[in-house]
C-alpha cells in the first residue's frame, strides 16, 4: 500500500517546488542568452579566430601564454587595479560623508541625491568628450586655470602619460559614479528603523558616534555588496577610458575593458581583427574579477546583525 | 528622525556644496556650450555665449531625429524593468532565505556572469537570435537587456533581502501563508526601495546602451534614442559640431532626469517599521 | 497582489510577442520587389549621409528597386562580423562602405567581397556610353586593388595627404611655399623667429602621429622596404635611411617647431588651433577642409604643398592616394548593387558632392574648392601608395609596437639612434 506523505514531506516538496519555480525564469534566460553565449565566447578564446568569416583554428593555449607575455596586458591588469582602488577609496569615504552629512544635517535631501546621481543619468560616451576639452594640453580649461592662478608648472599634457592619465580617469570615474553608490548607502541607512537611534539619542550620543556605532554596522551587508558591485564595475571600465584615451598613448592607458575591445575591433582607422585574443583576455578578466570578489568577500564577511 | 543639530549644517552645505559645484559646472559648461557655434567654444569654453544659438538644438533634434525613437525606448526599457525585477526580485529571495543544495553554484555563476564583458557576447548571442528569427525587433531587445541585466540585479537584491527583517516571515508562515503568498503580499512589497533602486539603476544602463541596439536593430520600429545620441555624437565629431553636440547631451538629460526624479520617491521611502515593533 | 502581478506581466508579453510578429511579418514577403540592403558606416545627420539620401531617393523612384540603407555609424564593422559568424548569408548586407585599406585587408584575410573588374568593364556609367570603369581616375582604382591585382572596392572619394598651410601668413610674413626638406626647415626657423608655432601636432592622437615618419620614410626607403622593415624581414638598422628619417623627426622636436604643449593635444585640437591661427601649418589627409568646415574662419585662405622632399631619396616623388570606398559582398547580387552604385556617380550628384568639398574620383570631376593643388600634386606624383604605407595591415604591430616607439620619438623622449635600436629589438621580439 502506498503510504501516504506525512505532513512534513508533502511541506518539503513544496517548498521545493516554490524554490524552483521561483529560480526558474530568471536562470532560465540567464542561462540560455547569457551562460550559453559566454561558454561560446570561451571556445573562440580558445582559437585564432579574427572575428570575420569562419575561418578559425584551435590554438590550444597559445592565446594564453601569448596574454601573459603581453607587455600591453599587464599594463591595462595594473590600470584597471589602480583604477579600482584609487577610485574606490575616493567614491566611498565620499559617499559614506555624503551619506553621514545627508541623513543629519539636511532638510532637503533630495536635491543633494538627485544632483550627485546626474552625472550617471548621462550618457558617458557623449560627456567623456566634455572632459577631454577640460583636459587638453592647449585649450583645456584646467590648464588655463592653472596659469591663470600662477600655477603654469602643474599645466601638463594631462592625458598624455600613464600616470596623469590614469589620475584624471580615475577623477572622472568618481565624478561619474559617485551618486550610483552615494544612493545605494543611503537607501540602506534610511531603512534603519528609528528606534534603533532612539535609545543612544536619548543617552545623548552625538552624530559621529551613532554612525560608527550603530548606522555603520547596520548598513554593512549592503556596504560590503556595493563595494563588490564597484570592484567589478571597475574592472570592467570601458566607456570612460575609450572616450577620453582609447587606450593612447602608446597604449600606456588601456585597462582590461578598452584593451579587450581593442583586440576585437580595434579602432577606426586600424583594424585587429583578433577576437580570439580578445576572448582570452576576458576570460582572464572574468577570473581575475571573480577571485577580487570572491577573496574580498571572504575577508569582510561577519555576521548580519537582525533587526 | 535622526538628531538634525543645527550646528554643523553650515559645514555640511560647505563640503557637500564643492562636490555640487563640481557636477554643475561641468553641466554648466554643457549647456552654455549647446548655444555656441564651434568656434566660440574653442575660442574660450568657459565665456558665455555671444548670442544664444537656437539652431544647434534644431540641428541635433533634426539630425539625430531623437525623438522619433522616444517611444521605442521608453516600451523596450519599460517592459526590460518590468519582467527583470520581477524575475530577479523571485530569485534574489530565494537564494537569499533558503538553503538548499546548489546554493552557493548558483551564488557563483552570478558573480561570474557580472564580471563577463557584454561585447564578447555580441557575435554568439546574434548568431542564436538570427536562428530564432527574431533580429530587429523590440522583443529581441527586451530579451538581450533583460538576460544582460540579471545577475547585477539579482546580486544587489540579495544584499537587500538579507537585510530585511525575518521576523515578518516567520511570523506569516506560522500564521499559515505559503510561502507563496508571503512573499507576494509581504517581503516583494517590504523591498519595494531596493527595488525601485535597482530598477532606475538598470534604467540607466539601458537607456544609454548604444552598441547592442546597433548591431540588433536596423529598422526604426526597433531603434532606441540610445542609438541616435550615439550617431549624433558620431556625426558631430567628424564635423566637429560641438555646439550641436552638447545640445543633444541636454536633450538626453531631460527625460532621463525627469524619469528619475519622478521614481525617486519611490526608492527613499521609508520601510514600514510598524509591521515589525508595532 | 500576485495575480494582478502576474496579469500584468503576462498581458505586457503578450503585446510584445504580437508586436514583434507583426513586424516580422511586415518586412519578409514583399511580392518579389527587388531589394538592395546597405549598411553604412555613416550616422544619420552627417552632411554626407544627406548627400546619399538624394540618390538613395531618386534611384528608388527612378527604378523602383528598394534601398534598405541602414546608418550604423563607424562600429558597423562589429555589426558585420556578428551577421558574418552568424552562418546565414539572409543577415548579410549587399554593399557596405569602408576605407579602402579595411576592405583590402578584409579581402586578403577572409574573402568577403567581389571582384569588379570585369562587371564594371562591361557595364555603361548611367547617361553616357562610357565604360563605368573608364571613368575613374586610374589611381583611385589602383587603390582598391588587393594583392591579387583585382579591382574590390570602388572609390567615393580620392584623398591625398600633404602639408596644409595658411596663406595669408605665409604672405604676410614673405614665406614662401618650400619644397625641399632643407627648405622646410628654414621655414620652420622663420615662423619660430616670429613667434609662430610652425607646426601644429596632436601629441596624443594616435591616428596622425606616426604620420611624419611614415612619410618621410615612404619618400627615403619606399613603401616595399618600409612595410618589409614592419614584418621583421628587414632590419631598421640595416637602412640607414630610417636613421636619417628618424633624426629629422627628433630635429622637429629639439626645434621646437610644434606648438606648446602638444605633448597633451588631442585631436582635433591642433587643427583648430592651426585654423585659428596659432600655428603656421598642419600635416593632414586632405579631408581637413570638410571636417573643418564648421570651424574655418570667414576669411581664412588655406592650401596645401606636397611633403618636402629630400635630394637623394630612394622613392621619390611617392604621394599617398586613398579614399572611402564601395564594396560589394561575395554572395550579394553583384549587378544590381553596381547598378546603385554606378547611379550615384552621375554628374549631378558627383558635382555635388565636390561641393561639399571633397575631392572626386572621377578622371574629371568637378575640382573640390580649396583643393585644387591636389590634382597637381597627383598629376607630379612618381607613385602612389595607400595611406600610412599601407602599414595598418599590420594591425598589432603597427599600433604596439610601430606608433609606440614613434610616440616617444615624437614626444622627445627617445634620441633618433634610441628609437631605431628600440625598433629593432622589439621586432625581432615580435616575430621570434
Amino acid at each position: 500500500m502506498r503510504r501516504l506523505k506525512t505532513i512534513r514531506e508533502n511541506r518539503k516538496t513544496r517548498t521545493r517546488l516554490f524554490i524552483f519555480t521561483f529560480l526558474f525564469p530568471a536562470f532560465f534566460l540567464y542561462l540560455v542568452f547569457f551562460i550559453y553565449p559566454a561558454i561560446d565566447a570561451i571556445r573562440i578564446s580558445f582559437t585564432d579566430w579574427s572575428g570575420f568569416g569562419t575561418s578559425a583554428s584551435f590554438n590550444g593555449l597559445d592565446n594564453y601564454a601569448r596574454m601573459l607575455s603581453d607587455e600591453v596586458f599587464w599594463i591595462s591588469l595594473g590600470n584597471s587595479f589602480a583604477f579600482m582602488l584609487g577610485g574606490g577609496i575616493i567614491v566611498f569615504a565620499l559617499a559614506l560623508v555624503f551619506a553621514y552629512l545627508i541623513t543629519n544635517y539636511i532638510v532637503h535631501q533630495k536635491f543633494y541625491l538627485n544632483l550627485f546621481y546626474f552625472p550617471n543619468l548621462i550618457s558617458f560616451a557623449a560627456l567623456t568628450i566634455l572632459w577631454v576639452f577640460i583636459f587638453d594640453g592647449t585649450f583645456g580649461v584646467l590648464n588655463s586655470a592653472l596659469r591663470a592662478v600662477g600655477l603654469e608648472k602643474f599645466a601638463t599634457a594631462w592625458l598624455g602619460s600613464r600616470k596623469t592619465g590614469m589620475g584624471a580617469i580615475t577623477l572622472v570615474g568618481a565624478w561619474f559614479y559617485l551618486g550610483f553608490y552615494l544612493i545605494l548607502i543611503y537607501s540602506a541607512i534610511t531603512k534603519i528603523p528609528d528606534s534603533l537611534f532612539e535609545a543612544a539619542i536619548m543617552d545623548g550620543a552625538s552624530n559621529l558616534k551613532i554612525f560608527f556605532k550603530i548606522t555603520f554596522p547596520l548598513i554593512w551587508e549592503i556596504l560590503m555588496t556595493a563595494v563588490a558591485l564597484w570592484i567589478i564595475n571597475s574592472l570592467k571600465l570601458f566607456e570612460i577610458v575609450w572616450g577620453m584615451t582609447k587606450g593612447g598613448p602608446s597604449m600606456q592607458t588601456h585597462v582590461m575593458g578598452t584593451y579587450i575591445y581593442f583586440n576585437a575591433f580595434g579602432t577606426y582607422h586600424a583594424f585587429t581583427f583578433r577576437l580570439g585574443y580578445a576572448s582570452t583576455l576576458a576570460v582572464a578578466l572574468v577570473i581575475v574579477a571573480t577571485i577580487a570578489v570572491t577573496a574580498f568577500r571572504r575577508l569582510t564577511a561577519r555576521e548580519t546583525y537582525e533587526y | 528622525m535622526k538628531n538634525k543639530s543645527k550646528v554643523g549644517k553650515p559645514a555640511a552645505h560647505i563640503i557637500l556644496g564643492i562636490w555640487s559645484i563640481l557636477i554643475l559646472s561641468i553641466l554648466w559648461i554643457a549647456v552654455i556650450n549647446s548655444f555656441k557655434t564651434s568656434a566660440e567654444i574653442y575660442a574660450n569654453i568657459l565665456a558665455l555665449p555671444s548670442h544664444l544659438h537656437f539652431e544647434n538644438y534644431r540641428n541635433a533634434l533634426i539630425n539625430s531625429q531623437l525623438y522619433r525613437f522616444f517611444f521605442n525606448s521608453v516600451i523596450i526599457v519599460g517592459s526590460t524593468l518590468v519582467i527583470l525585477t520581477v524575475i530577479c526580485a523571485m530569485a534574489a529571495y530565494v537564494l537569499s532565505r533558503f538553503k538548499f543544495r546548489g546554493r552557493q553554484a548558483l551564488i557563483t555563476s552570478i558573480i561570474f556572469g557580472m564580471s563577463v564583458p557584454e561585447l564578447l557576447l555580441i557575435i554568439p548571442l546574434y548568431s542564436m537570435l538570427s536562428k530564432m528569427n527574431l533580429l530587429d525587433t523590440k522583443f529581441c531587445l527586451i530579451l538581450i537587456y533583460v538576460s544582460l541585466c540579471i545577475p547585477f540585479t539579482i546580486y544587489v537584491l540579495i544584499g537587500h533581502y538579507n537585510a530585511l527583517p525575518n521576523e515578518v516571515r516567520e511570523a506569516a508562515i506560522v500564521d499559515g501563508c505559503s510561502e507563496s503568498k508571503t512573499f507576494w503580499k509581504i517581503m516583494f512589497p517590504l523591498s519595494k526601495p531596493g527595488l525601485f533602486a535597482v530598477a532606475s539603476f538598470n534604467f540607466v544602463w539601458m537607456w544609454n546602451e548604444y552598441l547592442l541596439a546597433m548591431v540588433f536593430t536596423t529598422s526604426k520600429e526597433s531603434r532606441t534614442m540610445a542609438f541616435g545620441m550615439y550617431a549624433l555624437q558620431n556625426s558631430m565629431t567628424f564635423t566637429i559640431d560641438y555646439g550641436a553636440l552638447f545640445a543633444g547631451i541636454v536633450l538626453m538629460i531631460v527625460p532621463a532626469a525627469i524619469i528619475f526624479m519622478t521614481f525617486h520617491k519611490y526608492i527613499i521611502s521609508g520601510v514600514t517599521v510598524g509591521a515589525i515593533k508595532g | 497582489m500576485k495575480r494582478a502581478v502576474r496579469k500584468a506581466v503576462a498581458l505586457l508579453l503578450g503585446v510584445l510577442l504580437l508586436a514583434s510578429c507583426a513586424s516580422c511579418g511586415a518586412s519578409s514577403g514583399d511580392g518579389g520587389k527587388k531589394e538592395i540592403t546597405y549598411w553604412s558606416f555613416m550616422n544619420e545627420g552627417e552632411p554626407v549621409q544627406k548627400w546619399m539620401q538624394t540618390f538613395i531617393d531618386d534611384y528608388e523612384k527612378e527604378t523602383g528597386v528598394k534601398i534598405n540603407v541602414v546608418w550604423c555609424g563607424r562600429d558597423v564593422l562589429i555589426k558585420l562580423q556578428s551577421a558574418i559568424a552568424s552562418g546565414s548569408s539572409e543577415d548579410l548586407p549587399d554593399i557596405v562602405d569602408q576605407m579602402n585599406t579595411t576592405v583590402l585587408t578584409l579581402q586578403e584575410s577572409d574573402g568577403l567581397f567581389c571582384p569588379l573588374d570585369e562587371l564594371m568593364k562591361q557595364t555603361k556609367a548611367y547617361g553616357s556610353e562610357t565604360p563605368f570603369y573608364d571613368i575613374f581616375d586610374e589611381t583611385a582604382l589602383n587603390a582598391g586593388r588587393a594583392s591579387d591585382g583585382k579591382l574590390y572596392c570602388i572609390p567615393r572619394e580620392m584623398y591625398t595627404s600633404a602639408v596644409f598651410y595658411n596663406v595669408k601668413m605665409f604672405e604676410e610674413n614673405g614665406v614662401s611655399v618650400p619644397t625641399t626638406w632643407d627648405e622646410f626647415m628654414d621655414v620652420c626657423e622663420q615662423f619660430k623667429a616670429l613667434g609662430i608655432a610652425p607646426i601644429a601636432y596632436d601629441g596624443i592622437f594616435e591616428e596622425y602621429i606616426p604620420w611624419w615618419y611614415i612619410r618621410s620614410c615612404e619618400r627615403m626607403v619606399g613603401v616595399d622596404t618600409l612595410q618589409a622593415a614592419c614584418r621583421g624581414e628587414v632590419a631598421w638598422s640595416s637602412n640607414s635611411r630610417f636613421l636619417e628619417a628618424a633624426q629629422d623627426m627628433q630635429a622637429l622636436v629639439d626645434n621646437g617647431y610644434f606648438q606648446e604643449n602638444y605633448e597633451g593635444a588631442n585631436w582635433p585640437s591642433s587643427q583648430i588651433y592651426w585654423v585659428s591661427g596659432g600655428a603656421a601649418m598642419y600635416y593632414c589627409g586632405t579631408w581637413l577642409p570638410s571636417e573643418l568646415a564648421e570651424s574655418t574662419p570667414e576669411d581664412y585662405v588655406m592650401d596645401i604643398f606636397s611633403f618636402p622632399a629630400h635630394d637623394d631619396e630612394d622613392a621619390p616623388g611617392v604621394e599617398e592616394v586613398w579614399g572611402n570606398y564601395w564594396a560589394i559582398l561575395k554572395d550579394a547580387d553583384a549587378e544590381l548593387a553596381l547598378d546603385f552604385i554606378n547611379y550615384s556617380f552621375q554628374k549631378k550628384y558627383d558635382d555635388a558632392k565636390s561641393d561639399m568639398i571633397i575631392p572626386s574620383p572621377l578622371k574629371d570631376g568637378k575640382p573640390a574648392a580649396g583643393l585644387e593643388s591636389q590634382s597637381d600634386i597627383l598629376a607630379n606624383a612618381a607613385s602612389t601608395c595607400e595611406i600610412y604605407g599601407d602599414l595598418v595591415q599590420y594591425g598589432d604591430y603597427y599600433s604596439n609596437i610601430f606608433t609606440r616607439n614613434i610616440n616617444d620619438l615624437m614626444l622627445g623622449k627617445m634620441t633618433a639612434e634610441e628609437f631605431i635600436g628600440k625598433m629593432d629589438a622589439d621586432t625581432a621580439n615580435y616575430y621570434k
